[in-house]
Protein backbone atom coordinates (compact mmCIF):
# COMPACT_ATOMS: atom_id res chain seq x y z
CA UNK A 1 0.00 0.00 0.00
CA UNK A 2 1.48 3.36 -0.97
CA UNK A 3 2.22 5.74 1.89
CA UNK A 4 1.53 9.42 1.27
CA UNK A 5 3.03 12.41 3.04
CA UNK A 6 0.82 15.02 4.66
CA UNK A 7 1.76 17.43 1.85
CA UNK A 8 0.70 14.93 -0.83
CA UNK A 9 -2.59 14.29 0.95
CA UNK A 10 -3.14 18.02 1.33
CA UNK A 11 -2.62 18.49 -2.42
CA UNK A 12 -5.13 15.72 -3.16
CA UNK A 13 -7.72 17.27 -0.85
CA UNK A 14 -7.21 20.69 -2.45
CA UNK A 15 -7.69 19.24 -5.94
CA UNK A 16 -10.90 17.42 -4.94
CA UNK A 17 -12.29 20.39 -3.03
CA UNK A 18 -11.58 22.82 -5.90
CA UNK A 19 -13.30 20.44 -8.29
CA UNK A 20 -16.32 19.99 -5.97
CA UNK A 21 -16.68 23.75 -5.59
CA UNK A 22 -15.82 24.53 -9.25
CA UNK A 23 -13.21 27.07 -8.19
CA UNK A 24 -9.47 27.46 -8.83
CA UNK A 25 -7.22 25.77 -6.26
CA UNK A 26 -5.42 29.08 -5.74
CA UNK A 27 -8.59 30.53 -4.14
CA UNK A 28 -8.69 27.88 -1.37
CA UNK A 29 -7.65 28.59 2.23
CA UNK A 30 -6.35 25.42 3.91
CA UNK A 31 -7.50 26.59 7.34
CA UNK A 32 -11.02 27.55 6.33
CA UNK A 33 -13.88 25.22 7.44
CA UNK A 34 -15.47 23.18 4.65
CA UNK A 35 -18.80 24.50 5.96
CA UNK A 36 -17.74 28.07 5.21
CA UNK A 37 -17.37 27.08 1.54
CA UNK A 38 -20.99 25.93 1.53
CA UNK A 39 -19.98 22.39 0.61
CA UNK A 40 -23.17 20.24 0.63
CA UNK A 41 -22.85 17.08 2.74
CA UNK A 42 -23.13 14.72 -0.22
CA UNK A 43 -20.33 16.57 -2.01
CA UNK A 44 -18.25 16.20 1.15
CA UNK A 45 -19.00 12.48 1.00
CA UNK A 46 -17.86 12.32 -2.62
CA UNK A 47 -14.70 14.18 -1.63
CA UNK A 48 -14.06 11.57 1.08
CA UNK A 49 -14.60 8.89 -1.55
CA UNK A 50 -12.06 10.43 -3.89
CA UNK A 51 -9.54 10.53 -1.05
CA UNK A 52 -10.34 6.91 -0.30
CA UNK A 53 -9.38 5.96 -3.85
CA UNK A 54 -6.30 8.21 -3.80
CA UNK A 55 -5.02 6.70 -0.55
CA UNK A 56 -6.09 3.17 -1.42
CA UNK A 57 -7.78 2.62 1.93
CA UNK A 58 -11.26 3.13 3.33
CA UNK A 59 -12.10 6.38 5.10
CA UNK A 60 -14.99 7.00 7.47
CA UNK A 61 -16.79 9.96 5.89
CA UNK A 62 -17.35 11.41 9.37
CA UNK A 63 -13.68 12.46 9.22
CA UNK A 64 -14.84 15.36 7.04
CA UNK A 65 -16.86 16.71 9.97
CA UNK A 66 -14.38 15.80 12.69
CA UNK A 67 -11.49 17.43 10.80
CA UNK A 68 -13.30 20.12 8.81
CA UNK A 69 -10.54 21.95 6.91
CA UNK A 70 -7.96 21.00 4.30
CA UNK A 71 -5.14 21.30 6.84
CA UNK A 72 -6.90 19.38 9.63
CA UNK A 73 -8.09 16.60 7.33
CA UNK A 74 -4.65 16.19 5.75
CA UNK A 75 -3.03 15.97 9.21
CA UNK A 76 -5.63 13.43 10.35
CA UNK A 77 -5.29 11.22 7.27
CA UNK A 78 -1.49 11.36 7.36
CA UNK A 79 -1.38 10.37 11.02
CA UNK A 80 -4.01 7.63 10.69
CA UNK A 81 -2.10 5.92 7.86
CA UNK B 1 -51.81 -2.65 -14.16
CA UNK B 2 -52.96 -1.99 -10.62
CA UNK B 3 -53.63 1.47 -9.25
CA UNK B 4 -50.92 0.95 -6.67
CA UNK B 5 -48.26 0.09 -9.20
CA UNK B 6 -48.67 3.50 -10.83
CA UNK B 7 -47.17 5.25 -7.81
CA UNK B 8 -44.29 2.80 -7.36
CA UNK B 9 -41.53 1.69 -9.68
CA UNK B 10 -42.72 -0.19 -12.78
CA UNK B 11 -41.62 -3.78 -13.53
CA UNK B 12 -39.49 -2.31 -16.32
CA UNK B 13 -37.61 -0.11 -13.84
CA UNK B 14 -37.15 -2.99 -11.39
CA UNK B 15 -35.92 -5.28 -14.14
CA UNK B 16 -33.48 -2.65 -15.40
CA UNK B 17 -31.82 -2.76 -12.00
CA UNK B 18 -32.07 -6.42 -11.02
CA UNK B 19 -32.09 -8.37 -14.31
CA UNK B 20 -28.47 -7.56 -15.16
CA UNK B 21 -27.87 -11.27 -14.79
CA UNK B 22 -27.17 -13.75 -12.05
CA UNK B 23 -23.52 -14.02 -13.07
CA UNK B 24 -22.94 -10.30 -12.61
CA UNK B 25 -24.42 -10.11 -9.11
CA UNK B 26 -22.62 -13.32 -8.13
CA UNK B 27 -19.32 -11.46 -8.70
CA UNK B 28 -19.76 -9.19 -5.69
CA UNK B 29 -22.67 -10.43 -3.55
CA UNK B 30 -22.45 -13.27 -1.02
CA UNK B 31 -23.30 -16.81 -2.27
CA UNK B 32 -27.04 -16.32 -1.56
CA UNK B 33 -26.95 -13.12 -3.63
CA UNK B 34 -28.60 -11.12 -0.87
CA UNK B 35 -28.67 -7.58 -2.27
CA UNK B 36 -29.51 -5.60 0.87
CA UNK B 37 -27.80 -4.44 4.03
CA UNK B 38 -26.30 -7.20 6.19
CA UNK B 39 -26.30 -7.33 10.01
CA UNK B 40 -22.79 -7.59 11.42
CA UNK B 41 -21.90 -9.01 14.80
CA UNK B 42 -18.26 -8.29 15.69
CA UNK B 43 -15.90 -9.47 12.97
CA UNK B 44 -18.53 -11.31 10.94
CA UNK B 45 -17.73 -11.74 7.26
CA UNK B 46 -20.38 -10.83 4.69
CA UNK B 47 -21.79 -14.37 4.45
CA UNK B 48 -22.36 -14.61 8.21
CA UNK B 49 -23.75 -11.07 8.37
CA UNK B 50 -26.26 -11.75 5.59
CA UNK B 51 -27.42 -14.87 7.43
CA UNK B 52 -27.73 -12.84 10.64
CA UNK B 53 -29.83 -10.26 8.79
CA UNK B 54 -32.16 -12.94 7.45
CA UNK B 55 -32.40 -14.53 10.91
CA UNK B 56 -33.29 -11.17 12.47
CA UNK B 57 -36.25 -10.80 10.10
CA UNK B 58 -37.32 -14.43 10.59
CA UNK B 59 -37.20 -13.89 14.37
CA UNK B 60 -39.09 -10.60 14.27
CA UNK B 61 -41.78 -11.87 11.93
CA UNK B 62 -42.23 -14.98 14.08
CA UNK B 63 -41.44 -17.58 11.42
CA UNK B 64 -41.51 -21.07 12.95
CA UNK B 65 -42.68 -24.60 12.23
CA UNK B 66 -46.20 -24.73 10.78
CA UNK B 67 -46.20 -20.99 10.01
CA UNK B 68 -46.92 -19.50 6.61
CA UNK B 69 -44.60 -16.76 5.38
CA UNK B 70 -44.86 -14.20 2.59
CA UNK B 71 -41.68 -12.38 1.49
CA UNK B 72 -42.37 -9.27 -0.61
CA UNK B 73 -39.40 -8.56 -2.88
CA UNK B 74 -37.77 -11.95 -2.38
CA UNK B 75 -34.68 -11.36 -4.51
CA UNK B 76 -32.87 -14.62 -5.16
CA UNK B 77 -34.88 -16.36 -2.43
CA UNK B 78 -32.34 -16.54 0.41
CA UNK B 79 -34.86 -15.57 3.10
CA UNK B 80 -37.68 -17.91 2.07
CA UNK B 81 -35.20 -20.74 1.54
CA UNK B 82 -33.84 -20.30 5.08
CA UNK B 83 -37.41 -20.05 6.48
CA UNK B 84 -38.18 -23.49 5.11
CA UNK B 85 -34.83 -25.18 5.77
CA UNK B 86 -33.76 -23.65 9.09
CA UNK B 87 -37.16 -22.79 10.63
CA UNK B 88 -39.27 -25.55 9.12
CA UNK B 89 -41.92 -23.09 7.95
CA UNK B 90 -45.01 -24.80 6.54
CA UNK B 91 -44.96 -22.67 3.41
CA UNK B 92 -43.01 -19.69 2.13
CA UNK B 93 -44.11 -17.55 -0.80
CA UNK B 94 -41.80 -15.02 -2.44
CA UNK B 95 -42.93 -12.17 -4.67
CA UNK B 96 -40.60 -10.45 -7.12
CA UNK B 97 -40.93 -8.25 -10.20
CA UNK B 98 -37.66 -9.56 -11.63
CA UNK B 99 -37.98 -12.47 -14.08
CA UNK B 100 -34.35 -13.52 -13.53
CA UNK B 101 -34.89 -13.75 -9.77
CA UNK B 102 -38.18 -15.64 -10.15
CA UNK B 103 -36.57 -18.20 -12.46
CA UNK B 104 -33.74 -18.74 -10.00
CA UNK B 105 -36.05 -19.32 -7.02
CA UNK B 106 -38.32 -21.61 -9.07
CA UNK B 107 -35.27 -23.72 -9.93
CA UNK B 108 -34.77 -24.54 -6.24
CA UNK B 109 -37.77 -26.84 -6.68
CA UNK B 110 -38.71 -27.18 -3.00
CA UNK B 111 -42.32 -28.28 -2.35
CA UNK B 112 -42.89 -25.72 0.40
CA UNK B 113 -41.32 -22.83 -1.56
CA UNK B 114 -43.30 -20.81 -4.05
CA UNK B 115 -42.19 -17.82 -6.11
CA UNK B 116 -44.51 -15.53 -8.02
CA UNK B 117 -43.66 -12.87 -10.62
CA UNK B 118 -46.26 -10.56 -9.15
CA UNK B 119 -46.83 -7.15 -7.61
CA UNK B 120 -47.81 -7.30 -3.92
CA UNK B 121 -50.94 -5.29 -4.72
CA UNK B 122 -52.15 -8.07 -7.03
CA UNK B 123 -51.33 -10.97 -4.72
CA UNK B 124 -54.37 -13.02 -3.64
CA UNK B 125 -53.26 -15.60 -1.05
CA UNK B 126 -55.16 -18.89 -0.76
CA UNK B 127 -54.97 -18.65 3.06
CA UNK B 128 -53.83 -15.95 5.53
CA UNK B 129 -50.13 -15.64 6.34
CA UNK B 130 -48.69 -15.71 9.85
CA UNK B 131 -45.66 -13.64 8.92
CA UNK B 132 -44.66 -11.16 6.23
CA UNK B 133 -41.15 -9.91 5.52
CA UNK B 134 -40.04 -7.28 3.04
CA UNK B 135 -36.34 -6.53 2.82
CA UNK B 136 -35.07 -3.89 0.41
CA UNK B 137 -38.33 -3.51 -1.53
CA UNK B 138 -39.92 -0.54 0.26
CA UNK B 139 -37.42 1.69 -1.58
CA UNK B 140 -39.45 1.06 -4.74
CA UNK B 141 -42.97 1.62 -3.39
CA UNK B 142 -43.10 5.33 -4.22
CA UNK B 143 -41.92 6.92 -7.46
CA UNK B 144 -39.65 9.95 -7.47
CA UNK B 145 -41.21 13.40 -7.45
CA UNK B 146 -44.36 12.63 -5.47
CA UNK B 147 -45.64 14.86 -2.68
CA UNK B 148 -45.32 13.61 0.91
CA UNK B 149 -49.09 12.94 1.07
CA UNK B 150 -49.09 10.84 -2.09
CA UNK B 151 -46.03 8.93 -0.89
CA UNK B 152 -47.61 8.20 2.51
CA UNK B 153 -50.80 7.06 0.75
CA UNK B 154 -48.76 4.59 -1.30
CA UNK B 155 -47.10 3.26 1.87
CA UNK B 156 -50.47 3.10 3.64
CA UNK B 157 -51.87 0.92 0.85
CA UNK B 158 -48.90 -1.41 1.35
CA UNK B 159 -49.47 -1.73 5.09
CA UNK B 160 -53.23 -2.11 4.67
CA UNK B 161 -52.71 -4.88 2.14
CA UNK B 162 -50.22 -6.63 4.43
CA UNK B 163 -52.62 -6.44 7.37
CA UNK B 164 -55.39 -7.91 5.21
CA UNK B 165 -53.17 -10.86 4.27
CA UNK B 166 -52.09 -11.58 7.88
CA UNK B 167 -53.85 -13.78 10.42
CA UNK B 168 -54.77 -12.11 13.75
CA UNK B 169 -51.60 -11.35 15.73
CA UNK B 170 -49.50 -11.67 12.59
CA UNK B 171 -46.18 -9.89 12.30
CA UNK B 172 -44.46 -7.90 9.60
CA UNK B 173 -40.74 -7.15 9.43
CA UNK B 174 -39.41 -4.63 6.92
CA UNK B 175 -36.02 -3.23 5.99
CA UNK B 176 -35.48 -0.12 3.90
CA UNK B 177 -33.06 2.68 3.17
CA UNK B 178 -34.52 5.98 4.37
CA UNK B 179 -33.81 9.68 4.53
CA UNK B 180 -33.71 11.59 7.81
CA UNK B 181 -37.08 13.22 8.51
CA UNK B 182 -35.72 16.73 7.89
CA UNK B 183 -34.03 15.74 4.62
CA UNK B 184 -34.29 18.35 1.85
CA UNK B 185 -35.31 16.30 -1.20
CA UNK B 186 -35.37 19.26 -3.57
CA UNK B 187 -31.80 20.24 -2.67
CA UNK B 188 -30.67 16.63 -3.02
CA UNK B 189 -32.36 16.22 -6.39
CA UNK B 190 -30.49 19.30 -7.59
CA UNK B 191 -27.06 17.76 -6.83
CA UNK B 192 -25.09 15.79 -9.42
CA UNK B 193 -25.24 12.75 -7.20
CA UNK B 194 -29.02 13.01 -6.69
CA UNK B 195 -29.57 13.13 -10.45
CA UNK B 196 -27.12 10.26 -10.95
CA UNK B 197 -28.96 7.95 -8.51
CA UNK B 198 -32.37 8.90 -9.91
CA UNK B 199 -31.37 8.40 -13.54
CA UNK B 200 -28.77 5.64 -13.45
CA UNK B 201 -29.19 3.56 -10.28
CA UNK B 202 -32.79 3.52 -9.08
CA UNK B 203 -35.06 4.95 -11.80
CA UNK B 204 -38.59 5.77 -10.69
CA UNK B 205 -37.91 5.23 -6.99
CA UNK B 206 -37.80 7.47 -3.93
CA UNK B 207 -37.02 6.81 -0.28
CA UNK B 208 -39.28 7.07 2.77
CA UNK B 209 -38.57 8.66 6.15
CA UNK B 210 -39.24 6.90 9.46
CA UNK B 211 -42.16 9.24 10.37
CA UNK B 212 -43.76 8.53 6.97
CA UNK B 213 -43.46 4.79 7.55
CA UNK B 214 -44.92 4.94 11.06
CA UNK B 215 -47.72 7.27 9.99
CA UNK B 216 -48.63 5.02 7.06
CA UNK B 217 -48.63 1.88 9.22
CA UNK B 218 -50.42 3.32 12.23
CA UNK B 219 -54.02 2.40 11.43
CA UNK B 220 -53.22 -1.31 11.03
CA UNK B 221 -49.84 -2.02 12.67
CA UNK B 222 -48.00 -1.07 15.84
CA UNK B 223 -44.20 -0.89 15.77
CA UNK B 224 -42.43 -3.38 18.05
CA UNK B 225 -38.77 -2.71 17.28
CA UNK B 226 -37.11 0.06 15.27
CA UNK B 227 -33.40 -0.04 14.40
CA UNK B 228 -31.30 2.34 12.37
CA UNK B 229 -28.34 0.22 11.26
CA UNK B 230 -26.81 2.73 8.85
CA UNK B 231 -23.24 1.79 9.81
CA UNK B 232 -24.00 -1.78 8.78
CA UNK B 233 -24.89 -0.59 5.30
CA UNK B 234 -21.70 1.47 5.01
CA UNK B 235 -19.80 -1.72 5.83
CA UNK B 236 -21.87 -3.84 3.42
CA UNK B 237 -21.49 -1.37 0.53
CA UNK B 238 -17.72 -1.17 1.04
CA UNK B 239 -17.41 -4.95 0.89
CA UNK B 240 -19.50 -5.09 -2.31
CA UNK B 241 -17.37 -2.33 -3.82
CA UNK B 242 -14.11 -4.04 -2.91
CA UNK B 243 -15.33 -7.29 -4.47
CA UNK B 244 -16.63 -5.58 -7.58
CA UNK B 245 -13.23 -3.91 -8.07
CA UNK B 246 -11.44 -7.23 -7.61
CA UNK B 247 -13.61 -8.76 -10.35
CA UNK B 248 -13.77 -5.64 -12.51
CA UNK B 249 -12.69 -7.20 -15.81
CA UNK B 250 -15.31 -9.94 -15.56
CA UNK B 251 -17.95 -7.41 -14.52
CA UNK B 252 -17.19 -5.15 -17.50
CA UNK B 253 -17.39 -8.15 -19.84
CA UNK B 254 -20.83 -9.01 -18.45
CA UNK B 255 -22.57 -5.63 -18.22
CA UNK B 256 -20.25 -3.03 -19.74
CA UNK B 257 -17.94 -0.44 -18.25
CA UNK B 258 -20.62 2.21 -17.70
CA UNK B 259 -22.77 -0.01 -15.49
CA UNK B 260 -19.74 -1.11 -13.47
CA UNK B 261 -18.55 2.49 -13.02
CA UNK B 262 -22.06 3.55 -11.99
CA UNK B 263 -22.29 0.89 -9.30
CA UNK B 264 -18.75 1.68 -8.12
CA UNK B 265 -19.70 5.32 -7.59
CA UNK B 266 -23.03 4.38 -6.01
CA UNK B 267 -21.42 2.03 -3.49
CA UNK B 268 -18.64 4.49 -2.66
CA UNK B 269 -20.86 7.51 -2.09
CA UNK B 270 -23.72 5.69 -0.41
CA UNK B 271 -21.23 4.16 2.06
CA UNK B 272 -20.13 7.70 2.97
CA UNK B 273 -23.73 8.90 3.16
CA UNK B 274 -24.48 6.06 5.61
CA UNK B 275 -21.34 7.04 7.57
CA UNK B 276 -22.62 10.55 8.19
CA UNK B 277 -26.35 9.78 8.48
CA UNK B 278 -27.55 11.36 5.23
CA UNK B 279 -28.93 7.88 4.61
CA UNK B 280 -30.43 5.59 7.25
CA UNK B 281 -30.98 1.84 7.18
CA UNK B 282 -34.19 1.05 8.99
CA UNK B 283 -35.28 -2.36 10.21
CA UNK B 284 -38.77 -2.14 11.66
CA UNK B 285 -40.81 -4.98 13.13
CA UNK B 286 -44.58 -4.54 13.40
CA UNK B 287 -47.43 -6.45 14.94
CA UNK B 288 -50.89 -6.35 13.42
CA UNK B 289 -53.15 -4.23 15.58
CA UNK B 290 -56.15 -5.88 17.20
CA UNK B 291 -58.10 -2.65 17.39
Amino acid sequence: MPAFSEAEIRAAIRASLASALSVAESTLDDDRDFDAYGLPSLEAVELAGELEDFLGREIDAEAIFDHPSVAQLARHLASAA
Amino acid sequence: MSAVRKVGATPQAIQAHYDAGDAFFALFLDPTRTYSCALFNGDDDLDAAQRAKIDWHLDQSGVAADKRLLDIGCGWGALIERAVWARDAAHATGLTLSAAQAAHVASMGHARLEVRLEDWADHAPSAPYDAITSVGAFEHFAAAGLSRDVRVDAYRRFFTKCAAMLAPGGRLSIQTIAYPAAFDRAAYDATDYGAFVRERIFPESDLPTLPEILEAADSVFEPVIIRNDRRHYARTARIWRRRLRERRDEAVALVGQRRVDDLDRYFRTSAGAFDIGTLQLLRVAFQKRRA
